[in-house]
């Protein structure tokens, strides 16, 4: 190649060239003194091309971090980097904003956990059983172990260690059934329509009629959570307008959740967010159909039917996108998102879990 | 190493990072963090900024491995997440919303007085300093442009993708920043040339 005609740009292009300024080898050194030795009129073009090349380079090196910060980084990403993400679901999709959404999040959720306890609002155990009118009953689980007992109802309750609970010595006056929480229990309710059964954590309100569910609410935490196991809950906060309203009558206002679905409130923002438990399990009845673990040539949407109704949950796709999708399949024991994970690269598309829901999108299947 | 073995060894990395191999992972790390947090810091001034969206850029990288697809250059591959977060990290902030079309390019018009170059510009050096002068005060779209294609050594294909714009764009942003350096170098040729003689 003829050199001749070039102008500083020219070599700046050239490929050759910038191999020799930013890796140096003794052929290439050679070339280029034998370049120059006969062209020395080139020899400005050269050094000034030079000089930009080495420019740029040292202009990204000095912002290069020190090799502590380096260090520092792989160690934050590798200890991060094992731990699923907020609500336990990998979620990837081609946009880039959902996972920082999820990064987001993770960083909110920890600044929940390690920020003090600082807003006037919120209420702590302390000053809820301070403010029953009737005398209460406690249990106080300070052993290492789940403690489960039985209340004068005969509903279950399994108490995690650092936990307590308090009732009224008299449960079912009023026609209600009010348990005070500080920490995470586990609450099987035996069924009566007649006296909701109430589990008041700092600023929420858990209601009932029959079921089984898991509330956790440490004082110092940023956070309660409810989780359902079986049957139907409401979840609504101290101060919400129709909390009294709520409290009164037996049916279930406010959030509702269902097997596998949870909510977190956020103490802080007093906000309810209902999304899906992190390991939602098959909802054991004699009623729903059997979970369907092979198919064959089978129509995505019978199977995303299947896995709605053993779930309970809700699967949203576009009928028309993703309808004529085929797939053929086994599962063995994976779990809920492994199993949709799974579906969604038999027809390449993407799932994320909004409000409780999952829904899934992509380009959908198109017969030829 | 030449350029060709490292791109074939990428590859190989990268394939065998998604198979979820840790070393894998954290050679590939090794090798570009460096680049890709000097890139970063010189778009967003905020170290810290710049920290995260390199630490969630690896960790988004490694949680979703078994999704990726195989690509021809895994460099390539993290200058254009990167740079997308950046892009989303700063529009959603609504600042530099800037539609690279129009982004006005003669903010720092580089020109001296040619008398002070012809007295000035016997040195060598001078003219290094000018010319790096030059650099220093391209517009930052030129700036990144030229950084890329030269020292990251990206094609016009690859650069148009990593910025989420067209290869026109791409032509048209080197073209401004080159065209000013021909200028420039032609007028110290000028100078050399008259002090010569």
């Amino acid at each position: 190649m003829s050199y001749y005609h070039y102008e500083v740009t020219d070599f700046l292009e050239d490929n050759d060239f910038r191999a020799w300024i930013y890796d140096p080898a003794p052929e290439k050194d050679l070339y280029w003194k034998d370049f120059l030795i006969r062209y020395p009129e080139k020899s400005e073009m050269i050094s000034n091309a030079k000089s930009i090349l080495l420019e740029l380079k040292k202009d990204s090196e000095n912002q290069f971090p020190t090799d502590q910060k380096v260090e520092d980084l792989l160690f934050n990403i590798n200890s991060v980097k094992n731990k699923k993400r907020f609500f336990s679901i990998e979620i990837f999709s081609s946009s880039t904003a959902l996972s920082i959404a999820s990064a987001a999040m993770l960083i909110l959720l920890l600044g929940w956990l390690i920020k003090p306890a600082d807003n006037d609002k919120s209420i702590t155990y302390e000053e809820l059983i301070s403010s029953a009118e009737s005398p209460l009953n406690e249990k106080t689980n300070n052993s290492s172990k789940p403690l489960s007992f039985t209340l004068p109802d005969s509903s279950t309750v399994v108490l995690q260690p650092m936990s307590c609970i308090s009732y009224c010595e008299d449960f079912e006056k009023n026609n209600k059934r009010e348990i005070y929480l500080s920490g995470e229990a586990f609450f099987d309710v035996t069924k009566n329509p007649d006296r909701p059964f109430f589990v008041y954590s700092n600023e929420l309100i858990t209601k009932v009629l029959g079921t089984s569910f898991i509330v956790k609410a440490f004082d110092c935490e940023k956070q309660v959570e409810v989780e359902v196991k079986t049957g139907k809950v409401s979840v609504f906060t101290r101060n919400d307008p129709d909390a009294k309203l709520n409290q009164s009558n037996a049916e279930l206002g406010g959030t509702i959740i269902t097997p596998n679905q949870k909510v977190l409130f956020s103490r802080e923002e007093i906000r309810i967010k209902k999304s899906l438990v992190e390991s939602p399990e098959i909802i054991a009845s004699s009623v729903l159909p059997a979970p369907m673990l092979k198919f064959q040539d089978k129509n995505v949407s019978q199977i995303f039917a299947n896995l709605e109704q053993t779930y309970g949950i809700d699967i949203v796709y576009d009928e028309e996108l993703f309808g004529s999708c085929l797939l053929t399949a086994s599962f063995t024991n994976e779990n809920l998102y492994d199993k949709i994970d799974l579906i969604c690269k038999g027809i390449e598309a993407n799932f994320e879990i909004v409000d409780a829901r999952v829904v899934i999108s992509g380009r959908g299947c198109h017969q030829e | 190493m030449t350029p060709n073995s490292i791109h074939t060894e990428d590859k190989l990395l990268w394939q065998t990072f998604k198979r979820g191999d840790e070393d894998a992972f954290t050679t590939l790390y090794q090798r570009y963090v460096r680049v890709l947090y000097a890139y970063g810091k010189k778009l967003i001034a905020d170290e810290e900024t710049v920290e995260d969206m390199v630490q969630d850029l690896f960790i988004d990288l490694w949680q979703s491995r078994a999704r990726l697809a195989d690509v021809e250059s895994p460099k390539f591959y993290l200058f254009r997440s990167l740079r997308r977060r950046i892009h989303k990290h700063q529009t959603g902030k609504l600042q530099n919303i800037q539609c690279w079309e129009n982004v006005e390019e003669g903010i720092h018009p580089v020109s001296f007085p040619k008398e002070y170059e012809m007295i000035e510009a016997e040195s060598f050096q001078k003219q290094k300093d000018d010319l790096n002068l030059w650099l220093k005060n391209l517009p930052v779209r030129q700036y990144e442009v030229l950084m890329l294609k030269f020292y990251q050594d990206f094609n016009h294909e690859e650069i148009a993708e990593i910025l989420s714009i067209n290869e026109q764009s791409v032509r048209n942003l080197l073209q401004r920043a080159v065209l000013k350096l021909r200028q420039l170098t032609i007028s110290l040729l000028f100078t050399g040339l008259f002090l010569f003689f």
